[in-house]
């Protein structure tokens, strides 16, 4: 593993994501309310850029007394790849839709200077 | 953003993608009043790209349409305006340089409401100038970008003076036709006009959905869900309309005719094989014009790959190929730039098909089925 000093943490505001090119790797670092996300920006589906997206309200839904009851939770923290929408759960890198398809996720996290550090395989 | 390197490998053929057209400027083209009246068309949005009328077919902006041209637009410094109501030859090349693609068969957006114009003499008009525009702007055969002609089927004489006016253009190398609702279904005699005059011109004929929603065009009123219609409606266009061309002898009665059959992905076309052949065996006297199985002339026919299905089992996927020939029916499609678009590496990354197959299917049908010719 190799440690990649990104950005400093506050040019990634709460509630947004942005894409780093890391050797041969194009990586989305996503800010969930002060906590880090890194996923590969690459969607399974057709290749697209995954982590371009904004994030997401996860919209859910649950049957509740016979009926089916929609909401959405406090956080986004879904992202759409913008070729064809197909959903992330940007914690996990489990595609929403086919849980079988999982983006590749890296240990992210913001050391004692202040920056954003990815942990990359060599 | 480099390109996918594919040309070293396949000379590919894109054989359903869309300009976004914008009927709004075809006034230069029109003669008095469709002059006056389309240049003065109020409102400064005729309708959504998108399809939706009344409701969000993006699901909130999960997925973005054109996303591919503006992220090129933008590594070149290039601002144009991409809110669905403009494009350029320009865009269109950067995309086919991108993807690799050697040709383009340009498909409208917005004149895919031909079909369902009741205003006959709208339909004509916007027609014949959509003809005018991109033969001016857009077609270039020499860049490998030529454009489909959207006829107005529900005047079939229209239709055929269009077909006769432009068709031996070198930029158009087929005729489309709408196959949402057209009245009768296109295996009709009615249609005979426009058969005629395409195979006299030697263009095959692209059967194209138009739009699908909700709220709009759909065949099952009381559908909800955009997943539900868009699900359905090109597919039940595509079979409705197949069904009635090969039941109707149209093969028998116009030798030689080549259809292709749009949008509607691949799984239905076993099915309606399958399907027609079982009724056939017990109705032949019902349509003795027909001298082999529906499904032997549906094999005779090309299909679209997009937007193709990839099941989780891949095996799933080759026994489909195998009812239908896909090596010798199948078409590469992109339908860029709209929201189901499919990249050439659905068909590259196919672990069962030969190197043959692959390049078959991404070009050489195509340049089999459609009439191509540089400039």
């Amino acid at each position: 593993m190799k440690q990649h000093i990104l950005c400093a943490s506050d040019e990634l505001i709460a509630g947004t994501g942005r894409v780093f090119e890391i050797g041969n790797r194009s990586i989305g670092i996503f800010n969930i309310n002060e906590k880090y996300y890194a996923l590969r920006n690459r969607c399974p589906h057709q290749g697209g850029p995954l982590c371009e997206s904004e994030l997401f309200y996860r919209i859910e839904a649950e049957v509740s007394e016979g009926k089916i009851r929609e909401f959405v939770p406090s956080e986004k923290d879904a992202i759409a790849c913008p070729w064809h929408g197909i959903e992330f759960d940007v914690t996990t890198g489990v595609c929403l839709s086919k849980k079988e398809w999982k983006v590749a996720t890296y240990t992210v996290f913001k050391n004692s200077d202040g920056y954003l550090v990815v942990e990359i395989p060599e | 953003m480099g390109g996918f390197n594919l040309t070293k490998k396949y000379r590919i053929v894109d054989v359903d993608a869309h300009y976004i057209d914008d009927p709004r400027g075809l006034w230069k083209y029109l003669d008095e009043p469709w002059r006056t009246r389309i240049r003065d068309w109020g409102g400064k949005y005729y309708h959504p790209a998108n399809g939706g009328l009344v409701s969000d077919s993006t699901m909130g902006g999960r997925f973005k349409p054109n996303y591919l041209t503006k992220q090129l637009n933008e590594e070149q410094g290039i601002n144009d305006e991409i809110l669905g109501v403009s494009s350029s030859e320009e865009n269109v090349k950067r995309v086919m340089d991108h993807l690799d693609i050697e040709t383009i068969v340009m498909i409208p957006t917005y004149l895919l409401h031909v079909g369902n114009m009741n205003d006959k003499s709208l339909a004509i008009a916007l027609s014949n100038a959509h003809a005018d525009y991109m033969l001016e702007n857009v077609a270039n055969p020499s860049k490998g970008i030529y454009c489909a002609l959207p006829v107005p089927a529900q005047n079939p004489a229209a239709a055929k003076a269009l077909i006769d006016r432009v068709g031996d253009h070198p930029g158009i190398c087929s005729i489309l036709i709408v196959t949402e609702h057209p009245v009768p279904p296109l295996g009709s005699d009615f249609y005979d006009p426009i058969y005629e005059a395409a195979i006299r011109h030697n263009l095959p004929v692209i059967c194209h959905g138009s739009f699908s929603g909700p709220d709009s065009n759909t065949y099952i009123h009381g559908l909800e869900k955009w997943v539900e219609s868009h699900s359905l409606d090109f597919m039940i266009g595509n079979m409705a309309q197949l069904t009635s061309i090969v039941m109707q002898g149209v093969l028998e009665r116009f030798p030689g005719l080549k259809f292709i059959f749009q949008e509607a992905g691949i799984f239905y076309i076993p099915m309606i094989m399958y399907r027609l052949d079982t009724e056939y065996m017990r109705r032949r006297s019902e349509v003795p014009i027909l001298k082999k199985l529906p499904s032997e002339y549906i094999k005779e026919m090309y299909f679209g790959t997009q937007p193709i299905e990839i099941p989780s089992k891949i095996d799933h996927l080759k026994y489909v190929f195998e009812m239908i020939d896909a090596e010798n029916t199948l078409m590469y499609a992109s339908d860029y730039p709209h929201y189901d678009w499919d990249h050439p590496s659905v068909i590259t990354k196919l672990p069962f098909l030969t190197q043959q197959a692959k390049q078959k299917i991404l070009g050489d049908n195509a340049r089999n089925a459609f009439r191509f010719n540089e400039l």
